[in-house]
Parts: C-alpha cells; structure tokens; sequence
C-alpha cells in the first residue's frame, strides 16, 4: 500500500501526465471548435423534414433486414435500423457521436501508449530503478504496482477526456447541429464505447509498459511498438491475410468497433461472411498480448541485473 | 534488545538474539544459542507456541524460526523463558555472553564471485572470490582502483546484481532471501545520486519516504540534516554536484538506518563538497551508525574510516584496522634535519639508532614515539635538529605498495 501510494505520487509528479490532458483538453476543444465553425444550425422546417425521412429510412430498413442476422450488439431490428439509418442531412448531429468516438479511439489509445511507454521506461533512463529498488527490493511488487498505476491512471484519463469530448460535443450538437433523433441505445452505445476505448488505451499502455520495461528506455518502447503497429501489422496482413485473426491493432480495432473482422477475400455471400476474428475473440487476442508481453516482461525484470 | 544484550554481558544469560528478535521485521529472526545451550525444535515449540520453526541454520548452536505475529516483535520474554528452562544446565553455569565477530558483521561477504558476459563472447570477472567482514559501527572504507569491483560488490550486496556465486548477507539476513526485511536500515547510494531531475528535492524524498512508511515531517529533519532545507523546492536539476549528492545522503537517511551503503560519495566533488560530505559521514558514524564507503580518494577514506579493505582486479588485497593496513608497508621512522647530516648520522649509530642520508634530511630506522631519543642523543653530540618528525605512511602508499603486484593501473 506505502509503494502503492509512492508510485502513485511518482505518477502525479510526471509533467507529462498535465500535459497529456491538457493536450488532450486543447486537442477536444480546437477540433470541436472547427467543427461548430463549419457546421450550420438547421432550420426547423428541415429538422422536421429529416424527421420524416427518417422515419421512412428506418421503416424500410426493418422490412429489409433479417432479425437472425444482426451484427454484434444490437438486441432487434428497429435498434439496428435507428442506429444506421440516418436523418439524412448534413450538420453536427450528436447521434454520430459513438462513430466519432470510434474514430477518435486511436488518439486516446497514442495517448494510453505514450503514458504506458513513459511511466514505465522513465526510471530506467533517468536510473532512478537502482534507487528504487535499494527501497523495494521486491521486483515483482514493483512490476505489479507500477503496472497497476500505470493501468489505473490512462484508464481515468482516457475516461476522462473522452467524457469532456462527449459534453462539448453535446455542447457544439446544441448550438450549431442537432440533439435530436438519437436511437434509444444512444446513450447506453456510446457508454459502451467509451469504455472499451479505455480498456483497448490501458491494455496497449500496458503493453507499451512492459516493452519499456524489457527494453529499459521509453524510445524503444515506443519504437517497437510503432514498429510493429505500422510495418509487422501491415505487412503481415498483406501477405498473409488469414493470420490478421491473431494481431494485436486489429483485435483492438474489432473490440472497439464491436464489428468482427471480414475475411473479404474468401467471403462470397455478404450474408454469411466468412469471420477473421469475432468480437468475444477479439477480447482473448488483446488480453493475451497483454498477459504474455507483462509475464516475459516481469521475468526479465526479475532476473535481469540494473545496473 | 539493549537492554537483554546489556543483561547478557553480565553473563547472567547464555543466549544472545542477535540483533534483536522482530528487529528487521517479523518474517525471520536468529538467535544465536551458548555452546553449552542447544534445545531442540520442541524445546523451541513450547517456548515460543505459535512460532514456526523453520530450518537449522548451519552454524552449531543456531536455529531460525519464523513469527507468525505480523507486524509485532518476538515477543523477549518467551525467548528468555526458553534459555531458562533449561533443566540440566544451572543458569550460572551457562557460559558468559558470546559474540562471534561473525555474529556482529554489519556486512558478510563469502566467496563473491560475478562474472558479466561480453557481447563479443567470453567473459568479464568483475569480482572474483571476495571475502569481506564488515563489523558494526563506525566508519569501513572500501577502497580500490576504478574497475576494482567495488560497485559490482555493492550492486551484489543490494540485490541490484545476482553474483554468479558466493553468500551476502546484510544486518545478518541472507541478501538472496531474506533482503526486504532488513533493508529498511539499510541506506545506500550507487555510483552517482539517481533523482528525477524535474522533481523538487523535496518531492524526491517524498516520494522515497512514502515507500517506508514516513511522512513530511521525515523529510524535512533529513533536508535539514543535510543542510538543503532552504532549496527543497527547486529542482533538483539546479543542483550543483555536492547538493545532489547531500540530497541522495538524505534520501538514505529518511528511514535512520543502522547501516549506510555509500558508493564514491566524494566523487566529482569539489574541495568544499568533499570537507562537507566527510564531515557528514563522521557525524553520522559517530551516532553508532556503521557506513560503508567506497572510494579511491585515498586520502579522503584515511580521515573518515576506522577499518579499510582494499580489492583489486576482483580480489580482496588488505582488511583491517587502518592502523593495521598502515603497518603493512613496515615503512616508519623519522625524519631529522640538521646542519651536519654526517656528524648527525655518527651520533645516532653509536648510540644504536640506524639512520641513513637521503637529500638534505637524514632518517632514523625507529618508531615515530622515539623521536624524544634522537633529540637527546643528538643534543649530547652538541648537534641541534632544525627539524624532527615521524615519518608516517599514508594509506596511498600502502595502497600502491599492495596493488602493485595486481598491475593496478595496467
């Protein structure tokens, strides 16, 4: 609990946990600013004309789609077509806000990667560990604590910024678009999305943990993991598309879209598409890199001399 | 424990904890038994209902048990009970208190061996089969060249460094296992001070107190002790070297340890940081703490230590009393100036004093407390000495003379 409460302040003391809301807060406010500058508050005439396309979109969707079929996440029909079948007019709809927040997820999750990659090589460059360790000589309290520090701390952040992107985007939705026509699983869907956002950002920030921990520097933390994220990723899913199923960035993407994986080369029927990776594995892919880089990580630690 | 050692230098009991039952925590505790006094595991069982015998520790008269009172000491009064009951050895007739030197050792190093592997193949002996007993209290310089392996022995002895073989054992507690419950006494700096540099002094030690269980109030009797009050809210990358290294020294000093491990403190000092640190380290060695310092500033460690070891390439060369080392050489005498060096010399080879002329100063072959001697017998010739003083060795060198068979400096 002492080292807890140490590690803890250690934390709060970083500038970079400041400067990673802030700029996050910056980041939410510039780019919700934009969008309230180039959007255009509908007139009511058009509000209620949208309403009545609406309606008829969602009608025709229910007639058309099969109840057996529905992808992941939705209970019936009628959710699924309130869900995807839009208004159908331009301006800042506060419906959009669960894909938007899914499009910002790869933001939250740098963020998640930068503070993981941080909080667990700065001590190694700064060679404070050795000093650290003369206190806790115990490495695998260390590795645990720290680990949960760094979990605790990029999931309240990430929770937190993606919470005040969801006020000023309601904010912006009041003033300069529309609060209207939000499916009846709005809000319930973009609680869902804000945390699995969050628990892909603490699950990657781990990761980006346990390699600085491996690598003993917050670059090549940092390196590795970009490394893999833009060239191994990319590369192996050209050439072997079947091993996509078992990729850390895409079973992440899965988790946070809650949309399987398609193998669309081999899919021939769209209505029977032939799945990469489901949902549910998804999960098992993310939380097995996580589990398995942490172990190797934790070993290493233990074993490895610091000197 | 004070008071149950004091009781026992009367010989009014046979046994002895060593360094007080509970004293580093409750996960292990030693007590070392008289030579006539050896009760079995039930013995120790009854005494002491609820403890866990753990294992025989190899030393005749020794066992090891575990308390599973957590947080609270072994109880004093049980293991008294245990010595007393003893039906077939009067009391009295127990043999008078006993303390091995190995018993006392602040630090024990058995065979230290740590070999590093080259990237390019082979291999690198830092330390190669070092014995070390350091005994409590005081202050135990810890010399050698850079490279000697004084930091490698110190990395072993924190556990930063698994050797590739031999025993460590601080405060009496094996480093292997038992470490974490003896190094809240420990206070340690390796090499130069690690702090985080945007961080103010003050939130450092906070940060390190908040490990051990102490609070602000901890923070600023260390600060003060060291004399950074007035600049613990800056960062500590405005420091100088010498702030640094106070800071670090009062980092260690946040849990009053028994026992302070210091690598190279004086290093990159400049004369001022260097009284100031030796200042300290007297200070703080004559509050009965034991500090092990590591140096190659020879001259620095003969002022501050009462017992040096000296390593080199790996090996230990020399231990003992710094009287002891500095006798090594056997090179004592004094030195006398006069007029006529000659007349000088007759003098005091017929009165059976061995001189020999070198330069403008002649030397007496006698010990320095002979001095008195010399004046006399030269004064009876009708010479008279412009000058007479011993002529000392300093530990630098003793040092060189020792190591110069280790082709130190090759």
């Amino acid at each position: 609990m002492r080292l807890l409460r140490s590690e803890f302040l250690r934390a709060r003391s970083r500038r970079l946990l400041p400067m990673v809301i802030i700029g996050g807060l910056i980041a939410i406010v510039v780019g919700l600013g934009i969008a309230a500058f180039y959007a255009q508050k509908p007139t009511q005439a058009e509000i209620a004309q949208a309403q009545v396309s609406h309606q008829k979109n969602v009608e025709r969707c229910e007639q058309k789609v099969d109840a057996t079929q529905l992808p992941p996440g939705y209970d019936d029909v009628t959710s699924f077509c309130e869900d995807n079948w839009g208004p159908g007019f331009d301006g800042f709809l506060l419906r959009d806000l669960g894909a938007i927040l899914q499009g910002t997820a790869t933001f939250v999750i740098l963020l998640g990667v930068l503070l993981g990659a941080s909080l667990g090589g700065a001590d190694w460059t700064a060679n404070t560990m050795q000093t650290l360790l003369t206190w806790e000589p115990r490495r695998i309290r260390v590795f645990l604590i720290r680990a949960l520090v760094v979990g605790v701390c990029v999931f309240v952040i990430t929770v937190f910024l993606q919470l005040v992107f969801v006020g000023v985007s309601f904010l912006v939705a009041s003033t300069r678009g529309s609060t209207g026509f939000l499916p009846s699983t709005f809000w319930r869907t973009v609680s869902l999305t804000i945390g699995r956002v969050s628990l892909m950002a603490t699950a990657l920030a781990l990761v980006a943990y346990a390699v600085a921990m491996i690598g003993r520097s917050t670059v090549a933390s940092l390196g590795a993991l970009f490394g893999y994220a833009i060239l191994f990723e990319s590369v192996i899913a050209a050439f072997r598309p079947t091993v996509q199923g078992n990729l850390l960035i895409r079973a992440a993407i899965v988790v946070i879209t809650h949309q399987p994986l398609i193998d669309e080369m081999h899919t021939v029927d769209f209505s029977h598409p032939v799945l990469l990776l489901d949902v549910s594995r998804a999960w098992m892919v993310v939380g097995f890199y996580t589990v398995v880089l942490g172990v190797l990580a934790l070993v290493v630690f233990r074993r490895r001399d610091v000197t | 424990m004070r008071a149950l050692r004091s009781r026992a230098r009367d010989g009014s009991a046979a046994w002895t904890p060593i360094y007080g039952a509970g004293q580093f925590g409750p996960y292990a505790n030693r007590a070392e038994l008289g030579a006539t006094w050896q009760p079995d595991s039930s013995t120790a069982r009854k005494a002491l209902p609820g403890a866990v015998l753990s294992s025989a520790i190899s030393d005749a008269g020794q066992f090891a048990f575990t308390s599973p009172w957590k947080k609270k000491s072994l109880p004093a009064k049980p293991l008294r009970r245990m010595a007393e009951s003893q039906p077939h050895v009067p009391r009295n007739a127990l043999p008078p208190f006993r303390v091995s030197r190995d018993a006392m050792a602040m630090i024990e190093i058995e065979g230290l061996r740590k070999e590093y592997r080259r990237v390019r193949g082979g291999r690198t002996v830092a330390v190669d089969g070092l014995d070390l007993s350091v005994p409590e209290g005081g202050v135990f310089g810890f010399l050698g060249p850079n490279g000697a392996g004084k930091t490698t022995t110190i990395r072993c002895l924190l556990g930063l460094v698994r050797p590739s073989s031999g025993r460590l054992s601080l405060l009496g507690a094996d480093v292997g296992h038992s470490l974490p419950t003896v190094i809240g006494r420990v206070g340690s700096i390796v090499e130069a001070p690690a702090m985080f540099a945007r961080f103010s002094g003050r939130r450092n030690l906070e940060i390190l107190a908040l490990i051990h269980g102490e609070g602000g109030a901890a923070v600023d009797a260390s600060l003060e002790r060291v004399g950074l009050r007035d600049r613990a809210k800056d960062p500590v990358k405005a420091y100088s070297l010498g702030m640094k290294q106070r800071l670090a020294i009062a980092a260690t000093l946040l849990r009053d340890p028994s026992l302070l491990i210091l690598d190279e403190p004086a290093n990159g000092l400049d004369p001022a940081g260097i009284v100031e640190v030796r200042e300290l380290l007297r200070s703080l060695g004559a509050e009965g703490r034991t500090i092990f310092v590591s140096s190659h500033i020879l001259s620095e460690v003969q002022q501050t230590a009462d017992h040096v070891a000296i390593v080199a390439k790996g090996k230990l060369i020399k231990a003992g009393p710094v009287n002891e080392v500095l006798a090594t050489t056997g090179a004592s005498g004094v030195i006398v100036k006069l007029t006529d060096l000659e007349a000088g010399r007759r003098a005091l080879a017929d009165a059976g004093i061995p001189a020999t002329i070198d330069g403008g100063e002649m030397r007496a072959d006698v010990p320095a407390d002979q001095s008195e001697r010399i004046s006399r017998t030269l004064a009876q010739a009708g010479l008279y000495v412009t000058e007479l003083r011993p002529d000392t060795v300093d530990l630098e060198t003793v040092f060189l003379e020792l190591t110069k068979d280790q082709g130190v400096g090759d």
